[in-house]
């Protein structure tokens, strides 16, 4: 058996926001390498989870650590690739698409020539390229989410925490950004956590799914987040999944 | 030359650089009414000095930082929104002035502090300015990718490793700083037709970040040294001057973006 180092250990972690519990008793292990799809219902908790693993919220109880570091000590040293679920970006900030781009190269020892070079190669990998000299605010919402996509590989982070990474793309584009999240883990070896609603379209790409709804309901073979009784518990409620054929 | 005016040449070339950099921040960060905060909580810092017995000037500037500050913290901290934070700070801070001015049983008229006049800069606040300038320069040149990536999107630029809270915190007491002395040398209306005119002109000719910055400081000083001389031969007061003709670029650049604009809908 290969040995893989952990890349998040998260321990009895308990998580109250103004009093009220959001996050109960998550014990979850993700090692270097893997990519874990983390789904759940809206209000779910899901979003909490990635931001305490940013160091963005903090635990009530239990332990974060992400490769052995306090969230916030990993962050500071660049592991982390974070794309948010929304951006609250400001229209008037005037960025091209290959700025927002740049932005994640910021902390990089290497050329501005070489920095660009990086950058439109990343965004050529998203089917960007051609929006680089576009203004980011004048893209569609798809085209934005492939953008920050690529802001957020960018600089190789060892780990990627991904927030619906694929809100606004369509279905093929879906497909095309898991398929080349995938084939970036067994490059880079990356590891990817990404939160989304796509059970759908996520299960084959993944090496492993959590459910989470307050506490973690489920934990293991991707497949079976699409069994209707893990629908159940995840969503409380029933669930049919339709497909889409090509 | 007349000393007075190589001051005035230098004093307004630095400022409209200044006002024009940090122009940008406040557009980018719409910081303009926290700027309006800042500028009448001089008075405030103002009463304190002469309560306290202190240089007045140097406890309004650092008032002013504090209330700065405080209005950014109440925004990032406490979830109120920034007309909610700006107006309960303003309100306090305008009621502990007066309050300290009666019990010091000052005199005297500080709202003249609030309307400066431009021809009055002294070798000193030059000086004070180049200074301040160099700084502002530095910080820029060093942080500007930064600063953009704060602008972006505050959540990923900190998980991206950059300190938002200093970096935002530092920005705001540089912001306040300027918006003080400034409103201190030229009165708190020029201070803010400075301070937002340049990149609201620049914004509607400018696609890209670095052409708003350049233009936004020509414009700055386009402003400055013309409505300078419009005063000199008209013999009209001038800061208004400055300001008239800050006005009339703005109002130019926009009927030129919506002519543009038809074009461009024409042609598709």
């Amino acid at each position: 058996m290969v040995y893989r180092p952990i890349a998040i250990n998260v321990e009895n972690l308990r998580v109250e926001i103004d009093g009220k519990p959001i996050l109960e008793d998550i014990n979850l292990k993700v090692y270097q390498g893997e990519i874990v799809a983390v789904v759940g219902p809206n209000g779910g908790g899901k979003t909490t989870f990635l931001k305490t693993l940013l160091g963005l919220v903090k635990p009530s109880r239990g332990k974060v650590e992400v490769f052995s570091f306090p969230p916030k000590e990993a962050v500071r040293r660049h592991l982390i690739g974070y794309l948010p679920q929304k951006v609250n970006f400001k229209r008037e900030s005037c960025l091209s698409a290959l700025d927002v781009v740049l932005l994640g190269l910021w902390y990089k020892p290497i050329s501005e020539e070489e920095k660009v070079k990086l950058a439109l190669e990343v965004m050529d990998k998203f089917g960007v390229r051609n929006l680089a000299r576009e203004r980011f605010s004048n893209l569609s919402g798809g085209q934005q989410q492939r953008v920050n996509l690529a802001r957020t590989v960018v600089g190789e982070p060892k780990l990627l925490l991904l927030d619906e990474p694929t809100t606004g793309v369509d279905f093929p584009g879906q497909q095309t950004v898991y398929e080349l999240l995938k084939k970036l883990r067994d490059e880079k070896d990356f590891t990817i956590i990404t939160v989304t609603h796509d059970v759908g379209v996520v299960w084959k790409y993944v090496d492993r799914a959590v459910c989470i709804n307050r506490k973690l309901h489920y934990h293991g073979e991707p497949a079976a987040i699409l069994k209707p009784e893990i629908l159940k518990i995840v969503y409380g409620t029933e669930v049919v999944l339709l497909f889409h054929k090509h | 030359m007349e000393s007075f005016l190589l001051n005035l040449a230098l004093g307004g070339f630095i400022l409209s650089l200044l006002l024009s950099l940090f122009s940008f921040v406040v557009y980018f960060f719409r910081l303009a009414f926290l700027s309006i905060a800042v500028s009448h909580a001089v008075l405030a810092g103002l009463a304190i000095g002469i309560f306290l017995g202190i240089d007045p000037t140097l406890s309004a500037l650092i008032f002013s930082l504090f209330i700065g500050w405080l209005i950014a913290f109440l925004r990032r901290k406490t979830g109120l929104t920034e007309d909610a934070s700006i107006g309960i700070v303003l309100a306090l801070a305008m009621a502990g002035g007066i309050i300290l001015i009666y019990l010091s049983g000052y005199q005297g008229n500080l709202l003249a502090f609030l309307f400066g006049s431009i021809t009055t800069i002294s070798t000193t606040d030059v000086a004070i300015l180049f200074v301040f300038l160099v700084l502002t320069a530095i910080l820029f040149k060093i942080n500007f990718q930064k600063i953009l990536f704060l602008c972006f999107d505050e959540e990923s630029a900190y998980s991206s490793g950059v300190n938002t809270g200093i970096l935002y915190y530092t920005l705001v007491g540089m912001l306040s700083f300027i918006v003080t002395f400034a409103t201190k040398l030229v009165g708190v209306i020029l201070t803010h037709a400075m301070l937002i005119l340049p990149t609201a002109v620049a914004y509607q000719i400018a696609w890209h970040f670095s052409d708003l910055l350049l233009l936004s400081g020509i414009i700055s000083l386009l402003s400055t040294f013309g409505g300078l001389i419009l005063a000199y031969y008209t013999d009209m007061p001038a800061g208004p001057s400055i300001i008239l003709l800050g006005g009339i670029l703005f109002i130019t650049a926009s009927l030129w973006r919506l002519k543009r604009k038809k074009i461009l809908r024409r042609g598709k």
